[in-house]
C-alpha cells in the first residue's frame, strides 16, 4: 500500500467514525423526545413485558411509524429514531464503497455493494 | 409496576450494563439480556429485540474514538462482514423457529465462553511466517502503533477466519448480541492479527452485522418502543461513563469480580431455560 492510499483511507476512516457519531446523537435525541412523549401517555399504565404473544410491538412496518408520528404516538416516535440509527449503519457500508471506488480497488467495492445488498434484503424481508 | 418505575428500572439496569459491558470488553448486550430476562422477567425476544438496538448505538458511539486513528483495517473487516451479514440475516429468521428454552440455553454458553476468554491474558506474537497468499492479493496486510514503534503485521487462515465470522453473525441474529467476542477471537486468534487491530476492526463491524438483523426483529415486533428506549439510552451512559473510567482504574481484582458476575448470569440462563428454575 502506498503512503497516499493510507492517507486517504485513514481521513476517510475519520470521517465515518464522526458522521457515525453524529447519527447516533440525532438518532438517541429523537428517542428521548419519544420517551418522554411516551411516558406522557403511557406512564402510569401497566407495564407488561413477560409475555410475547399477548403483546408484541404494534410498530413492524415504517408506514406504521409514520402514521403513528402523526397521531403523536411516543412509541412511533422511538421506532424512528431505531430506524435512523439502522440506517446510519448503511452510510458506513456507502462510505467504503465510495472510498474504494476511489481508490480502484473494485474488488473492494462488490464486497461492500454485496453487503448493503444483505442489509436492504433485511430491511425489506 | 407501573411503566414509569418499570422504564427507570430498567435505565439503571441498563446503565450498569454498558458500564460492565466496556469493562469486560464484551459490549452490553450479552450482559443485558440476561438481566432483562433474570430480574424482570421479560420476555426474551424482546429482551433481544432492545439489546440489538443497544449493540448498534455502542458501535456507533465508539467509532470516532477507534476510526479517528485509522486502526480499523477495512479491508479485512469488510471482507469477513459478508459472511457476519448473511450470518446474521439467517440467525434473525430462525429465532422464529428456534424454541425460546434453546435461545436462553444458548445465549448462556455464550457467556461463559465470553467470561472464559475475557478472563485470560491478551499477547501478541509476531511470526516470521509470510501471511495466506489471499491476504497479500486483497493487500490486508497494514501497520499498527505497537510499543517500539510503528509495526507491520502479517494477516494468516483468512477463509477460516471469514468462516468464524458467519457462525458469530449468525449468533448475533439468533440471540440479538453483538458478538464481539466470537469476531474478536476469529480475528486475534485464527487470522493473528494485533489485539488493537482486532478490537477495532470487531467494532466497526459490529454495527453492520446487528443493522442487517435489525430489519427482521422489526418487521417481527421484536424491537419494542417502552423497553427499547430505556435501554438505548441507559447503555449508551453506562458504555460512555464506563470508556473514561476504564483509563483510569485497570485493577486486575475489579477484572475478576466482572468475569464471576458473568459467569453467574450465564450459569443462571442456562438453568432458566433447562429447567424453568428461578
Amino acid at each position: 500500500m502506498d503512503e497516499q492510499t493510507k492517507q486517504l483511507e485513514t481521513k476517510i476512516q475519520a470521517q465515518m467514525g464522526r458522521i457515525l457519531l453524529w447519527g447516533m446523537l440525532a438518532s438517541s435525541a429523537i428517542v428521548l423526545m419519544g420517551g418522554i412523549l411516551f411516558l406522557i401517555q403511557f406512564g402510569s399504565a401497566h407495564a407488561n413485558y413477560t409475555s410475547f404473544d399477548s403483546v408484541g410491538s404494534h410498530i413492524k412496518t415504517v408506514g406504521a411509524v409514520i402514521r403513528g408520528i402523526r397521531d403523536y404516538s411516543g412509541g412511533a416516535l422511538i421506532e424512528a429514531g431505531i430506524l435512523l440509527l439502522v440506517v446510519f449503519q448503511y452510510i458506513r457500508v456507502i462510505m467504503s464503497a465510495v472510498m474504494f471506488a476511489r481508490l480502484r480497488s473494485w474488488f473492494f467495492v462488490g464486497v461492500s455493494l454485496f453487503i448493503l445488498a444483505v442489509l436492504v434484503y433485511g430491511l425489506f424481508f | 409496576m407501573t411503566t414509569i418505575v418499570f422504564v427507570l428500572l430498567i435505565f439503571a439496569v441498563s446503565v450498569a450494563a454498558g458500564l460492565l459491558g466496556v469493562l469486560t470488553g464484551l459490549g452490553g448486550g450479552v450482559v443485558l439480556i440476561p438481566a432483562l430476562v433474570l430480574l424482570f422477567h421479560v420476555d426474551i425476544h424482546f429482551a433481544m429485540g432492545a439489546s440489538l438496538i443497544a449493540v448498534i448505538t455502542n458501535s456507533s458511539a465508539a467509532a470516532p474514538t477507534f476510526m479517528a486513528k485509522g486502526l480499523s483495517n477495512l479491508r479485512i473487516g469488510l471482507f469477513l462482514e459478508t459472511a457476519a451479514a448473511v450470518g446474521a440475516i439467517v440467525g434473525a429468521i430462525l429465532v422464529a423457529f428456534v424454541p425460546t428454552s434453546y435461545i436462553g440455553t444458548l445465549l448462556g454458553v455464550v457467556l461463559l465462553y465470553s467470561a472464559y476468554l475475557s478472563s485470560r491474558q491478551r499477547d501478541d506474537l509476531p511470526s516470521d511466517k509470510p501471511s495466506d497468499p489471499l491476504a497479500v492479493r486483497l493487500q490486508m496486510e497494514g501497520e499498527y502503533p505497537g510499543v517500539d514503534g510503528i509495526r507491520e503485521y502479517r494477516v494468516y487462515n483468512v477463509l477460516t477466519g471469514t468462516g468464524l465470522l458467519g457462525v458469530a453473525g449468525l449468533l448475533s441474529g439468533l440471540l440479538g448480541i453483538g458478538s464481539g467476542a466470537v469476531k474478536v477471537l476469529a480475528m486475534d486468534r485464527i487470522m493473528r492479527l494485533p489485539y488493537k487491530i482486532s478490537t477495532t476492526t470487531s467494532n466497526f463491524i459490529i454495527g453492520i452485522t446487528a443493522a442487517a438483523s435489525a430489519g427482521v426483529y422489526f418487521s417481527r415486533g421484536y424491537i419494542d418502543p417502552g423497553l427499547t428506549m430505556p435501554v438505548m439510552l441507559g447503555v449508551l451512559a453506562g458504555s460512555t461513563f464506563g470508556a473514561r473510567v476504564l483509563i483510569r482504574a485497570r485493577s486486575r481484582v475489579l477484572r475478576i469480580i466482572f468475569v464471576i458476575v458473568i459467569a453467574a448470569l450465564g450459569i443462571q440462563m442456562v438453568l432458566k431455560s433447562l429447567f424453568g428454575l428461578f
